[in-house]
């Protein structure tokens, strides 16, 4: 379908929206668009799809219909489709196009467009050339809202004639606190923060009651992405309110706490979600996806905010990986000066390496920090989740979870995924029934291999060596580059453990044979050994990790041991003598005892649980803390709880992984002593 | 930027890596055992043959030919197939179906034993590859009995049915069947034959010596512990050999990191191509100084005098859009080497810091790294009694360099004429040291980061501390004079004596503080000590009315910082009639501070009196007098330049 024309046919740029750019925007516009053919009775784009791209017809007749199916507008050659795209106070298409007759059509990346007009001094948000869609758009936007119903259209009309456009960016402020309330905002892309823990996305009325009020701003509100915004003036919504009573107070949205999480849980397409719970710390969704990619590196770290999400059928914590989130109105993708970054029709942000330059925008851009900047073919490009484009089977860090705890939802469809996740919880429900498998399967052929035992110590062995040879085949299913699907693998492995178990029970004597063949047996119980030790270790330990963990793992123990204790400096820095002798002589002990770790595994509390607790104790400690340094206790209390369990997670996360290689080592011998053994009781029995 | 997505850095890929290793070392362990000890087809037989088979010369071809021994194998030297057969009904029918061979009961390989009779009242029990001759005097005819232990017995019967009829041979059936033989003897020849009187003798005295002697213990247990636990042991290692060689990978990769900017001697601005620019704030957000701001989608070059000549903007602008041409600003230029900093005009004086016109803690710390290196470099012989270098000024860039010469071995001196690091100390209370680049001197033994000035000098005296180097403090340096390929440092002390120091070289980092700018103003009598040239601590002067005089940067953030304090009134006093310099960030604090009438600015004036209670200022020809407690002067300061003189560093310029 696509087709890149290089240098674009010259009267694409005669039409009037691009009539002014000079030659750099063209060529750049020609690089990061595309030109296409399309056939009769294809949509260029469908109502709700994301509008990110003008496109203009070079020929070929497209109709333009609305919610209803009504032809609104006809487009013929060197006409403009989806202009509105330009004012970005919708990020989706409320029409849909659709071709009459086979077309060609030249898509232009909207983001590359405002940034063309912008060296020449043309504004999006102001310039009057654009005011007719702007115009548009913004009634567009109020007929979206959710007080809209309520409203007349005389109000309606009132509220779009006063609204106009302002646009923030990332981690600026709307407006401050002690500045006089003038303006009510209405989110129409982006999200805000309107105070302390607050959250508003798109959709949402703020600083209205302040305005309605008439007092000054109590707190900061502070653009949580690159945000469009329409603001009201105080009169008008005054007017409004007064003829409506109580139409506001309705629209207020529920104020969530977190407002970063909550932001991405809005703005997200394809989180990469770990239920923490479940997850073996194995790190096979990283390694997977560095041999998922051509050039051998990874998209993501297992690193992240811990949140709990309606996961299972309780609220279960998960870590929202450092992987692309595929945001719905990307920043990364607004921020591209050449527009390599850009979203495909399915959703998916991609970068296109031939168009990156390495500059880094995206990078910061990046609410997240999910793309990072790295050296390919003496490059440097950026690199992010691509969702395994090129592979037909989905993700590979999904398909490589060994214990199915990692999964791609898309938040705006909680639901749904819940429901799915649901069904896999249940399907598996979940390591319970797979532990009554292995032991069954251990008991069953534990009563077959000793009547068999009976019979022939060949057949025994016979059995033990193919069972053993299946289980290793876990390896290569592991190695295997293009990784198939691990969970049933690693099921495989654990229920072939369980018969190799019972198998070697059988063919082993009693006593310990001399030479190589007692070094079999040892190996063999080694492997055995450690396996069931692993087994253990994966269906006990992740729970209490997950309990002492705090709600960002940043996998880095020294430097995080180095920030606590500059951070304790900190807060001790210029407080009362009552509070360090606080820290000295309880926070402090409290945090470095001996052992103490060990004391909050066994104690089953969570961090946030065990914060509460240290809290309260100093609180109610003598010495007079309590009124005078709340904030800065409770960020003492916060370092030295997990400065206490900093020991407890290197020993849990050490116990998690530790067997591994012993079994791995172990393994090994066994593999090549087996060998041996095989060779010569097949060549002198 | 640092990207947390190469192998290196992942420890998820890292695991991965490790366990490969751990395979791999455990494979080779096991190879490396195998070369070593060379083991015969002996180590993997189920057990060691028995002393009288070794004695007799058997090897493994003898009964192995190719398969496993049939009976024949055991007759060509235990005799006829006749005579040897089981007198047993069950046992001969199962020999003649070849269901049951010779060795299914006499083991060769572990198990099995014999008593040897000499017939010299002596006897020999030999088992799994040992023999031990008895000195205790035994009446027994000569001859030798197999001991068969019950556990053989044990693949055909079932010792736990009753009507088994082995069970009559073992004296206890749920006991160790490995160590019982006791009545199993009777196999081969029945009593009443003709040499049945004989063996009886010879099996009755076997009986008696298997039920007093020991049965032998298989040896090479410990072998084959070693066989199964060294390929454990090499994965370790090997495990532990490539942890050690990514960490130091690691190490090597950072250290490589910092790289001196190019031209730090030369002051320029940077040039931005229109045409070219991409808009991507590389440049921007690589500026310390918010030279450069973006507009319109342009970088734009917006506060040109505020420029520093560091040229971390061209090093990151992703086309070449952005580069740094055009002639040198006038500013102060030492004639330095460009590598070293060392003085073109006199040799072995090397300058360091701010004292060369080039600004930043971070910057100073690499002067101090680099004066060093070239210091050590050049170094050829020892000095004898003079030092290797002495460092005047205990800043940043001196305290750098002494770090750097303890570590490089150098004999060194580091003086200060106040305190340690006085002027990062006298930042405003908690003023955020800015650096954007923290990875260039991460590794460095002085840690900068975006931190607070308290918790900086904490990181600093750490450092000394545990590097041990004592800075000589309130050492004033009086004279630098040339002694042959040495200097003299004269250096006058807070108290007498008086002091000299011989050094081969000599390190200026004195900064550009040593001498702040002084007032032109009258100061009345007695008012000296209310009138101070740095801000230590904005609390201490809560409640007093304070002017400020200046507008820089450090003028506006001491005035933002003691606005904070408690009934604490701030006039500042600034010679410009609006914000000429400093960054966008305090100018907007600033400006927000005047709106809302916490600070009061009194523009295009300056001071002419400082009085016991109060201060006059002349403004258009004007003058105010102001009720004043404290006068705080942060008008910029100006270099050693007597220093400098003294030492024979020369202008470009001069």
């Amino acid at each position: 379908m696509t087709a890149t024309i290089n240098p674009w046919p010259v009267a694409i740029f005669g039409v009037s929206l691009l009539r002014d750019l000079d030659a750099r925007a063209r060529r750049e516009i020609a690089a990061a668009g595309s030109i296409s053919r399309f056939a009769a009775g294809q949509y260029v784009y469908r109502a709700s799809d994301a509008s990110d791209a003008l496109f203009v017809v070079v020929d070929g007749e497209v109709e333009v219909r609305d919610e209803g199916g009504l032809v609104v507008n006809r487009a013929r050659s060197l006409d403009v489709l989806g202009h509105d795209a330009i004012v970005r106070v919708s990020s989706r298409r409320r029409r849909s196009a659709v071709c009459v007759t086979a077309a060609t059509i030249a898509r232009v990346p909207a983001d590359v467009l405002a940034r063309g007009l912008g060296r020449l001094g043309i504004s999006v948000a102001s310039d009057p050339r654009w005011s007719a869609i702007g115009r548009a758009a913004i009634a567009d936007a109020i007929r979206s809202a959710p007080f809209a119903g309520r409203l007349s259209s005389f109000d309606l009309g009132a509220l779009t004639g006063a609204s106009q456009i302002v646009t923030v960016a990332r981690g600026r402020a709307v407006y401050r606190s002690g500045e006089p309330a003038t303006h009510a905002y209405f989110v129409a892309e982006g999200a805000v923060s309107p105070g302390e823990g607050e959250y508003v996305g798109s959709g949402a009325l703020f600083g209205h009651e302040l305005a309605l009020a008439r007092k000054a701003r109590a707190s900061d509100a502070t653009a949580l992405s690159s945000t469009w915004l329409l603001s009201i003036p105080r009169d008008v919504i005054e007017s409004v309110a007064l003829r409506n009573t109580g139409v506001f107070s309705a629209a207020v949205e529920p104020k969530m706490r977190e407002p970063r999480n909550a932001h991405r849980l809005q703005t997200a397409r394809s989180l990469l979600v770990i239920d923490q719970d479940a997850c073996v710390r194995c790190g096979h969704c990283v390694s997977s996806c560095a041999s998922a990619h051509d050039d051998g590196l990874p998209r993501f770290t297992r690193l992240g905010d811990v949140v709990m999400l309606p996961l299972g059928a309780a609220s279960t914590p998960a870590l929202l990986a450092s992987s692309c989130h595929h945001c719905e109105r990307a920043a990364c993708v607004a921020e591209c000066p050449t527009g390599a970054i850009e979203r495909q029709p399915g959703g998916e942000v991609t970068i296109r390496e031939d168009l990156c330059t390495g500059c880094g925008a995206c990078v910061k851009a990046c609410a997240w920090g999910n793309v990072s900047l790295v050296t390919k073919a003496a490059r440097v490009v950026a690199s992010k989740c691509d969702l395994c484009a090129t592979r037909a089977a989905g993700p590979a860090c999904v398909a490589a979870c060994p214990v199915g705890a990692a999964s791609r939802i898309d938040p705006s469809q909680l639901s749904e995924a819940r429901e799915r996740h649901a069904h896999e919880v249940a399907a598996a429900a979940s390591a319970s029934k797979d532990r009554a498998v292995v032991v069954a399967t251990l008991l069953g052929s534990l009563a077959t291999f000793a009547s068999l035992t009976q019979a022939s110590a060949r057949a025994s062995g016979a059995a033990l060596a193919a069972s053993s040879v299946v289980a290793a085949s876990y390896v290569a299913v592991k190695r295997a580059r293009l990784c198939f699907a691990l969970k049933p693998a690693y099921r495989l492995h654990l229920v072939m453990g369980a018969v190799t178990l019972a198998a070697a029970a059988g063919h082993l004597r009693p006593r310990l044979a001399p030479g190589l063949n007692g070094a079999l047996a040892i190996a063999v119980a080694g492997t055995l050994v450690t396996g069931a030790a692993g087994w253990a270790a994966f269906a006990t330990i992740p729970r209490a990790l997950t309990r002492i963990e705090p709600d960002v793992a940043t996998g880095d123990d020294d430097a995080e041991r180095s920030v606590i204790a500059r951070s304790l400096l900190a807060a001790l820095t210029g407080q009362s003598l009552a509070l360090k002798t606080c820290f000295r002589d309880g926070l402090h002990r409290y945090a470095v005892a001996p052992l103490g770790w060990l004391a909050l595994v066994l104690s089953r509390r969570t961090i946030a649980q065990e914060r509460a607790r240290i809290h309260a104790a100093a609180v109610a400690s003598p010495g007079d803390i309590a009124g005078a340094a709340q904030g800065p206790l409770t960020e003492l209390v916060r370092h030295s709880v997990s400065l206490r369990a900093m020991p407890a997670r290197r020993a849990l996360g050490g116990l998690l992984s530790a067997w591994l290689p012993v079994h791995v080592a172990f393994a090994v011998a066994c593999s090549l002593l087996a060998l041996l053994h095989v060779i010569t009781e097949l060549v002198y029995r | 930027m640092k990207s947390r997505l190469t192998p290196s850095a992942n420890r998820d890929l890292a695991r991965f890596g490790d366990l490969l290793s751990v395979g791999g070392g455990a494979a080779l362990g096991l190879l490396a055992l195998a070369a070593w000890t060379r083991p015969g087809l002996s180590d993997l037989a189920p057990g060691p043959l028995s002393a009288a088979h070794v004695a007799a010369g058997v090897g493994c071809s003898s009964c192995h030919g190719g398969a496993r021994p049939s009976s024949g194998a055991c007759q060509g030297c235990h005799g006829g197939a006749a005579e040897r057969s089981s007198t047993r009904t069950g046992h001969r029918a199962a020999m003649a179906q070849g269901q049951l061979l010779c060795a299914d009961c006499h083991s060769a390989h572990g198990g099995s034993e014999s008593v040897t009779f000499a017939g010299d009242g002596l006897f020999t029990r030999s088992g799994d590859g040992a023999s031990r001759t008895s000195t205790l005097p035994h009446a027994s005819p000569p001859g030798a009995v197999p001991l068969v232990p019950a556990s053989v017995c044990v693949r055909c019967h079932s010792f736990s049915a009753a009507t088994d009829p082995a069970l009559r041979c073992v004296s206890d059936p749920r006991g160790d069947l490995t160590k019982q033989a006791d009545l199993c003897m009777d196999e081969h020849l029945t009593v009443d034959s003709l040499r049945g009187a004989r063996r009886l003798a010879v099996w009755e005295s076997a009986r008696a010596v298997a039920r007093s002697t020991a049965w032998t213990e298989v040896p090479a247990r410990g072998a084959a512990t070693a066989w199964a636990l060294l390929p454990l042991g090499s994965a370790a290692l090997s495990l532990a050999l490539v942890r050690v060689a990514r960490k130091r990978r690691e190490r090597a990769a950072r250290s490589a990191a910092p790289v001196a900017p190019a031209a730090l001697d030369k002051r320029r601005l940077p040039q931005i191509d229109p045409s070219r620019c991409l808009g991507c704030y590389a440049c921007v957000d690589a500026c310390p100084f918010a030279v450069l701001e973006v507009q319109r989608f342009v970088a734009v070059v917006a506060r040109p005098a505020d420029c520093c000549g560091v040229v971390a903007c061209a090093e990151v602008c992703p086309n070449g859009s952005l580069s740094i041409t055009g002639e040198p600003l006038a500013a102060r230029q030492l004639r330095l080497g460009a590598g070293s900093l060392e003085s073109l005009d006199a040799p072995g004086v090397f300058v360091a810091g701010d004292v060369t016109g080039v600004p930043l803690i971070r910057n100073a710390i690499e002067h101090g790294e680099r004066v060093i290196r070239a210091i050590a470099t050049a170094r050829s012989a020892s000095s004898g009694d003079a030092l290797d270098v002495l460092i005047v000024g205990a800043g940043p860039a001196g305290l750098s360099a002494a770090l750097s010469a303890k570590r490089a071995g150098l004999s060194f001196e580091i003086l200060e004429q106040s305190t340690v690091a006085s002027s990062v100390r006298s930042f405003p209370r908690s003023k955020i040291v800015l650096d954007h680049r923290e990875g260039d001197v991460a590794n460095s033994a002085l840690w900068v980061g975006e931190t607070t000035k308290e918790l900086l000098l904490l990181e600093w005296q750490r450092a000394l501390r545990t590097e041990g180097v004592a800075v000589r403090e309130g050492f004033r340096v009086a004279n630098i004079s040339k002694k042959g390929s040495f200097f003299e440092i004269e250096v006058a002390n807070r108290e007498p004596p008086e002091a000299t120091f011989l050094a081969r070289n000599v390190v200026l980092a004195t900064g550009r503080r040593g001498t702040p700018r002084r007032l032109g103003a009258h100061v009345a009598d007695g008012c000296d000590n209310k009138v101070s040239y740095s801000l230590a601590d904005a609390r201490s002067f809560a409640g007093q009315r304070v002017l400020v005089v200046g507008l820089g940067d450090a003028a506006m953030e001491a005035a933002l910082a003691l606005a904070q304090q408690p009934n604490t009134v701030v006039t500042v006093c600034h010679r410009g009639d609006d914000f000429s310099r400093g960054k966008p960030r305090n100018i907007e604090s600033m400006r927000a501070a005047l709106a809302a009438g916490r600070i009061l600015a009194m523009f295009s004036s300056e001071v002419v009196e400082i009085s016991r209670r109060d201060v006059t200022l002349r403004s258009a020809g004007i003058d105010r007098t102001l009720g004043n407690d404290a006068v705080l002067v942060l008008i910029g300061g100006e270099p050693e330049g007597a220093l400098l003189k003294l030492a024979g560093v020369r202008f470009e310029n001069e």
